[in-house]
């Protein structure tokens, strides 16, 4: 046990950093709460309006149609992303040859930055000149589908970018993972009379929950912080059709001027996604401790 | 429990980090109370200084001075940019204490930075902004200076100087203007017996129709960047709304007229007819500007709506040669009043909050660039990509100047998104878009309009 006084002088030493927390961390988000309640445009004075700005986000739909759809893109990147990423593991944890470059070729997207991916991939999917529409053309299809300006599929087509842009860090994540499950454990599944499938189903998903966990709560914060591909790729649109949180958000504070309105959907977002993340947490413990 | 409570903290300021974008409202709030003391102090010696002659006899500051320039991003060349290279080299040139610092973002980034800046009381000391409504707020929160005494403000064409004018005040210098036009490929028209110009709404379809007819796509809209929407639109609008009533916009505010008026559905219907009939490219939505504009460059589609401002990038070679031409959708009908858009570019402003020694400098740097006689003037004349409203200057560009000739005699109307609170023309552009994808119409476009407007300008 460490002596009283001694901790009380540890104690100490905490406090700059809890201050500067407490500054440039708590009070801003408790004083955005605050100015989620007037009507600030940014610059000038500002009123005080009580619940107005809350009341209009429910009243114009603006609250529901961009949570449900960054429900939609977190829900596709955390299911497509851990898919995509933990069968690329399993393939990347075989005993094939040149293993090594595999594994550094397919790491190479996360390396890139953000901006840099948006514009690859909208060349990607552009009509006309796009990599998709010149595939549809080579093979003599027509009707290439343009994703970017189709309202069912341009949240999606974004999403689809990011799961592309973290799926190195995700493998490398379940690729540790399944470092981590000795030999012996397969090797005894199988003179049990497993099949492949069934290793993987009961013995090697079921020992990975440590990382699904990781990788499931990393796919949920970049989902719900999704902005840069929707900024960079459908800008809201068609419509709002992939307008998310953090999108709007922006765009209210930053285009139309109202940081009041903008406040008071960053705090619906903040309880939003806390009480979401909390919950996940929660339950994938729970499944951690059943497995 | 101790450990629970600063568990609990972290957790919560954790989650916070969602809303950290928001922290600067605090910190700016307080900087803008102390920053208003200093500008009232310097606003006096400010208005003294912007007089004085031609930059030959004006003397340096007294001590080294950094000033900080802020412009929007434009595109990227081999040549020297005026703002990037020549600007801070020759007054540096010219007065060794000043050293200009310029720093350059992308419009949207660029407005939110300026404002936010400025709010913290640490604006930039020059920078470019926009004409009425959108530099309204900065004028009156009182950031930006009075520059009515500038002594070469008269060599500012005076009906570009007026956008910048607010209670009789001049607050901007006028860098240049604009235009928003449809670019078309003569060689296509000729080929569908179109010599010229369509100088009407019926012959503006019926050379779309033609066009279309002879295997070609008419027009080609980057809608994947949706303000490219405001381009055709604001063409059409100029007939549409002002031919009959140039002051729609100020009663938008008394409430005398509204985007839910005839003239507006018209505007937007006939937009929309354009894409109903198959004239506009097939996809549009999942097209860039840039995009859009290499298929007009290669010859795959006949027009494209865009500006003065792409004249750089549209005259690039592309796949195909072909000869351009520039004209003004004409939405009025045979015999009625065509207004066509041309529109102040952008304007110098400087910094209110600035303190005495920082003003002076600006005032030098201002004296500098405008002085005919100087080598800053030669090389902003030379490099700039707007139309220079400046007395005895002429653009060197022989379609600009051919174009403006040609409408000189009609009325002209600003871009339609500068009497409007800002917000109004993101509306109309993300609701257009709907009405591509068959989810909206006309009248839900003006009807967002409307009440968007009435959000923003309450």
């Amino acid at each position: 046990m460490i002596d009283k006084r001694i901790r009380n002088v540890l104690l100490i030493f905490i406090i700059p950093a809890l201050v500067f927390y407490v500054v440039f961390w708590i009070s801003p988000v408790l004083m955005s709460f605050y100015y989620g309640l007037t009507n600030w445009r940014g610059l000038g004075t500002y009123d005080f309006i009580g619940l107005t700005n809350y009341e209009n986000l429910i009243k114009q739909g603006t609250l529901f149609a961009s949570m449900g759809n960054t429900i939609k893109y977190t829900l596709f990147v955390v299911i497509w992303g851990n898919v995509q990423a933990l069968a690329l593991a399993m393939i990347l944890n075989m005993k094939l040859r040149s293993r090594g470059i595999f594994r550094t070729v397919f790491y190479i997207p996360a390396l890139f930055s953000t901006i840099v991916v948006a514009f690859l991939w909208s060349y990607v999917y552009a009509p006309h000149y796009g990599m998709i529409s010149e595939i549809f053309e080579l093979l003599g299809l027509s009707g290439a589908p343009n994703l970017l300006g189709d309202r069912s599929t341009s949240l999606f087509a974004a999403a689809f970018v990011e799961t592309w842009k973290t799926s190195g860090t995700m493998t490398i994540i379940y690729l540790a993972g399944l470092q981590n499950i000795s030999d012996e454990v397969i090797e005894s599944a199988k003179i049990d009379g497993c099949t492949g499938w069934q290793a993987i189903r009961y013995v090697k998903i079921p020992m990975l929950s440590n990382t699904i966990t990781v990788n499931v709560m990393l796919g949920l914060i970049g989902g719900f912080k999704s902005f840069d591909y929707i900024f960079a790729l459908t800008s809201g649109g068609p419509g709002d059709s992939s307008s998310t949180l953090m999108y709007t958000i922006y765009k209210m504070a930053f285009v139309e001027m109202q940081y009041g309105k903008a406040e008071a959907l960053a705090a619906m977002a903040f309880v939003f996604i806390l009480v979401v993340s909390i919950a996940v947490l929660t339950i994938m413990k729970r499944k951690e401790l059943e497995a | 429990m101790k450990k629970k409570l600063i568990s609990l903290l972290m957790t919560v300021a954790m989650a916070g980090s969602v809303l950290m974008g928001s922290s600067i409202v605090s910190a700016a709030e307080n900087a803008e109370t102390e920053t208003e003391a200093a500008a009232e102090e310097t606003e006096e010696s400010a208005d003294e200084s912007t007089g004085g002659g031609t930059s030959d006899g004006l003397e340096d500051v007294s001590e080294p001075v950094t000033l900080s320039l802020m412009v929007t991003t434009r595109p990227s060349t081999d040549a020297k940019d005026f703002y990037l290279d020549w600007l801070p080299e020759l007054v540096h040139e010219r007065f060794p204490n000043i050293t200009i610092e310029v720093e350059q973002l992308p419009t949207d980034q660029y407005k939110q930075t300026v404002r936010l800046r400025f709010a913290s009381g640490e604006g930039p000391d020059l920078f470019t902004w926009w004409a009425k409504k959108q530099a309204e707020d900065l004028v009156q929160a009182e950031y930006v200076r009075d520059l009515s005494d500038f002594n070469l403000l008269d060599k500012f064409d005076a009906s570009i100087t007026s956008a910048y004018t607010f209670d009789d005040k001049v607050y901007g210098l006028p860098l240049g203007t604009s235009f928003l036009t449809t670019w078309y490929n003569k060689d296509m028209f000729a080929e569908v017996g179109y010599d010229t110009y369509p100088t009407n709404w019926d012959e503006f379809i019926d050379v779309c129709q033609k066009l279309k007819d002879a295997g070609y796509t008419p027009i080609t809209c980057g809608d994947n960047s949706s303000f490219v929407i405001q381009f055709a639109m604001y063409q059409i609008g100029a007939s549409e709304i002002y031919a009959e009533n140039p002051d729609f916009d100020n009663q938008l505010y008394t409430g005398e007229t509204k985007f839910t008026d005839e003239c507006w559905v018209d505007t937007v219907s006939k937009l929309q007819y354009l894409y109903d009939n198959g004239y506009v490219v097939e996809d549009s939505l999942g097209l860039s500007q840039d995009q859009s504009r290499q298929l007009f460059i290669d010859g795959e589609a006949a027009m494209i709506f865009d500006g003065s401002f792409g004249y750089t990038q549209l005259m690039n070679e592309g796949a195909a040669d072909f000869e351009r031409g520039m004209f003004c959708v004409p939405s009025n009908a045979e015999g009625e009043d065509f207004v066509y858009n041309w529109t102040s570019a952008n304007a110098l402003f400087t910094s209110n909050l600035s303190d005495e020694l920082h003003q002076q400098a600006c005032d030098l740097v201002m004296q500098y660039w405008f002085d005919e006689s100087s080598p800053l003037f030669e090389a902003w004349v030379e490099n700039t990509t707007d139309i220079i409203a400046f007395e005895g200057v002429s653009d060197s560009r022989e379609m600009i100047n051919e174009y403006l000739d040609r409408y000189k005699d009609f009325q002209n109307i600003d871009n339609l998104n500068n009497a409007w609170p800002e917000g109004v023309s993101d509306e109309m552009c993300s609701r257009f878009q709907e009405v591509i994808t068959g989810d909206a119409t006309a009248e839900d476009v003006c009807e967002a309009m409307q009440a968007k407007f009435e959000e923003l300008a309450g």
